[in-house]
């Protein structure tokens, strides 16, 4: 699979994006994996536009470690009570 | 912070040009019109309608047409940089290839004018939030390119970008020297374009007010 997505609550402070800096609120993460690279985007839940979040891609070693580093961006994003 | 003296790397008699047509020696400070008295602000505030914020669903930039041709060739972005500017100089496109932008939010002062962003006074997104979401998108364009108001100011990019779509509840400028004015400024620009405020960015607003 090359694409995971999750709604999550940004935190105070919300979410750093290279495109149009810091947006909050209700907000979805996908990543994506493509030639090696793991790259994290976000964007308002249900909006058309999805920003790259600033710092967030890496390469993998493994393409099966995609999950595990969508699921810990995930928990490191989610703050639904602040 | 540092800065970046790009004007260096352009022709003396260019900048010299420059200088004689506009001057070297006035006060770099950001002015954008229509700034309301604090009286103002505070009675426009309490006539605001007070809701929670709506969704974003539906939401893009792309609904938002900004950056459009003001004068010539120069575009909202390139308007606001001679605005807010002293001695800049800009090219047949008009962008500007040398000047001094002074941001009011944190005090840094920049020559290049990669360094500034034009923020949004009141962001696209919490406009959208907020009540332009049922506009039309001619409506939000006008919003969006808004110069008759104190809609958009050159200010220090990363601090731009921090602030990004946040309101005052949850953002406020690094110098609380400049709360009292971006206060005004923003009372004003929901104000003029009938927009809703939340009660805690209400409640913000009163505070900041309340340093003028």
């Amino acid at each position: 699979m090359a694409d995971y997505s999750s709604p999550f609550v940004a935190g105070p402070g919300g979410v750093m994006t290279d495109e149009v800096g810091v947006i909050t609120g209700a907000l979805e993460l996908r990543t994506t994996f493509a030639n090696g690279v793991v790259r994290a985007k976000v964007r308002y839940e249900g909006a058309d536009e999805w920003y790259a979040i600033t710092g967030a891609s890496c390469r993998l070693a493994d393409q099966r470690d995609h999950a595990a580093v969508h699921q810990v961006l995930l928990g490191v994003l989610n703050r639904p009570l602040g | 912070m540092s800065t970046v003296n790009k004007a260096a790397r352009f022709p003396i008699p260019l900048l010299l040009a420059g200088a004689l047509t506009l001057g070297l020696t006035a006060p770099a400070q950001a002015t954008p019109p229509d700034i309301p008295s604090a009286a103002t602000a505070n009675s426009e505030l309490a006539a605001l309608t007070v809701a929670s914020e709506g969704s974003l669903s539906g939401y893009s930039r792309d609904l938002f047409p900004h950056w459009i041709t003001i004068s010539g060739t120069c575009i909202t972005r390139e308007t606001v940089l001679k605005r807010d500017g002293t001695s800049v100089v800009t090219d047949s496109s008009c962008a500007a290839v040398s000047g001094r932008w002074y941001s009011p939010y944190d005090g840094a002062t920049w020559t290049a004018a990669s360094d500034v962003d034009i923020d949004h006074i009141v962001p696209l997104a919490e406009a959208w939030r907020s009540g332009a979401s049922s506009w039309s998108t001619s409506r939000r364009q006008s919003f969006a390119n808004d110069l008759n108001g104190p809609q958009l100011i050159a200010v220090t990019d990363n601090v731009n970008q921090a602030k990004g779509d946040q309101d005052p509840a949850l953002w406020k400028p690094p110098l609380t020297s400049y709360w009292c004015t971006y206060a005004k400024m923003w009372v004003h620009t929901k104000y003029r374009w009938s927009l809703k405020v939340n009660s805690a960015e209400k409640t913000a607003l009163q505070s900041m007010l309340g340093r003028c």
